[in-house]
């Protein structure tokens, strides 16, 4: 399957090497505007220019440009936007304007011009030709409602953001929170995904980058007891249930680095049920760089073979070739062991 | 003490330390050697590039002040150690002097240079290391900045406790 990644911020990067790793992905081309930092990092990398000025100024640093965006849609079979987010729109005519390749646009996207909104777990099928993924917060709470199936009836959930990525010292609030007045956009996107689901959300933006922390309320059909709602959530592996009594998100991410993943990617969501009289609660805490990414392979995959390819193969797949296992030593298990462990 | 970290007597004495094996290291790359030497550090929260229990918030941390004696025939390096709040790696600020008309130079070989633009803070540089594949723990001393004063050179150099430990060995292999 040939892919084209554009854009190299920290979602395109790590879509770059995800491809790479599967074995029936091949990277055929990144597309970028400017000779950013992994650019000059990987020169292995399969650069495109975004344009002809993009072409000059990537020569002009020293860059090997292997051709234009035209270039590489006319040999491509899925294409997926790391771009900016909320911009893709932009981008849509220049991808449409040569062959038929399929579009994945990453999260944060708002316009429905740019496809329906995908999970591999929740709806497979539904981006054909074009599609977005849910983002980074919304696509861990995806993961947790999907498990569950029909015992959801309801949710409410509160996010805590990181105030800025991990390459980018500007954007931070140096000591203080900044409290959205209004519903998050989160509630819209989950119910789309769960049209039967009564969702509130709320957001909040916090001086850290160690990752998205989400407290998350689920009213369920009738109550579990909790190892009947570990068993529900060891439905996918990419739920890792924390090993400690407690969540040190910094502690998390510092246990990440010895593991040997490429930027410490923490593909999995970590989750801590407790629960309530109608539910549960838990927090979620996620790397927010890397969580979407086995979800964007998934979708790559579902939209290159179409209903001829089983989801729960396409996600094993990507779970193989991302190293996925539902265990992260030091840090959580999968829901299963925990059942055990219990 | 953490792994691929470098032992030293006390807690308060680390940053020192690592400041002296910095200031050694960038001394001996210097042609001609200075004749003085400064060095502000800032170190991570907690004295460690790592989670930090006890790290400042919105604070900046004064831990001192020493003259270090990094070789015989230089004269005591002042050297002032801050803590801020972050965890990614330590800075170096450094001066160094050299006499009236030299033309000093460092053998860049000896750190790791930033691609332009890619120094002018910790954020974007660490994540450039990661871009190279070296994780949160490279071993090398990188450069963040140089600058020609009319006294000599000024540098910013940043670095994890793997750099620090890698010194250590080197000074324990001279000292053998």
């Amino acid at each position: 399957m040939r892919t084209v990644v554009v854009g190299l911020g920290v979602i395109g990067k790590r879509m770059a090497a995800a491809v790479s790793a599967q074995p029936d992905m091949t990277l055929t081309g990144v597309v970028v505007r400017t000779p950013g930092p992994t650019v000059l990092a990987q020169p292995h990398l399969p650069v495109y220019a975004w344009s002809d000025e993009s072409a000059r100024v990537l020569g002009q640093a020293g860059v090997s440009v292997k051709g234009h965006l035209a270039d590489l849609l006319d040999e491509a079979d899925v294409l997926i936007d790391c771009g900016p987010a909320r911009t893709g729109i932009t981008r849509l005519d220049a991808y449409r304007a040569h062959g038929d390749v399929k579009l994945l646009f990453c999260g944060g996207e708002r316009d429905a011009r740019l496809g329906p909104l995908a999970h591999s777990a929740v709806n497979p099928y539904a981006a054909r030709t074009s599609g977005r993924l849910p983002s980074c917060n919304t696509t861990s709470v995806v993961r947790v409602l999907a498990a569950l199936g029909s015992e959801a009836v309801a949710a409410k959930a509160i996010f805590l953001r990181c105030a800025t990525d991990t390459d980018k010292a500007g954007k931070g609030i140096t000591n203080g929170a900044v409290l959205s007045c209004h519903p998050s956009h989160h509630a819209d996107d989950l119910r789309a995904l769960f049209p039967a689901l009564a969702v509130e959300t709320l957001a909040a933006t916090l001086p850290m980058v160690s990752g998205h922390v989400v407290q998350l309320d689920v009213e369920l059909r009738s109550p579990l007891s909790p190892d009947q709602l570990l068993k529900l959530l060891a439905a996918d592996r990419r739920l890792v249930v924390s090993a400690a009594p407690t969540i040190s998100t910094a502690e998390v991410r510092s246990a990440m680095t010895g593991l040997g993943r490429a930027w410490d990617n923490r593909y999995e969501a970590l989750v801590c049920p407790i629960p309530t009289d109608r539910g549960f609660s838990c927090w979620l805490a996620l790397d927010n760089e890397a969580v979407t990414i086995p979800e964007a392979v998934d979708m790559l995959r579902l939209m290159a073979a179409g209903p001829a390819l089983d989801a729960s193969t396409a996600r094993l797949l990507t779970d193989e070739a991302l190293g996925i296992t539902g265990f992260l030593p030091g840090i959580g298990v999968p829901a299963a062991e925990a059942v055990t462990a219990r | 003490m953490m792994a691929g970290t470098a032992a030293v007597a006390t807690e308060a004495d680390l940053p020192f330390d690592f400041a002296g094996l910095v200031l050694g290291r960038l001394r001996a790359i210097c042609t001609p050697a200075p004749v003085r030497m400064r060095c502000t550090v800032i170190a991570p929260a907690a004295g460690r590039c790592g989670p930090a229990g006890n790290g400042p918030i919105d604070a900046i941390r004064d831990l001192g002040h020493r003259l270090l004696n990094v070789q015989q025939t230089l004269e005591p390096v002042p050297v002032r150690v801050l803590a801020a709040q972050q965890t990614r790696c330590w800075l170096f600020s450094v001066g160094m002097d050299h006499p009236e008309g030299a033309e000093p130079s460092i053998d860049s070989a000896a750190l790791l240079v930033l691609p332009p633009g890619v120094g002018s803070d910790t954020a974007r540089a660490t994540q450039y290391l990661y871009d190279l594949g070296q994780g949160s723990q490279w071993s090398d001393l990188v450069l963040c900045g140089y600058d020609r004063t009319a006294c000599g050179i000024e540098l910013l150099v940043a670095a994890t406790d793997a750099g620090h430990a890698e010194l250590a060995r080197a000074r324990e292999a001279c000292d053998r």
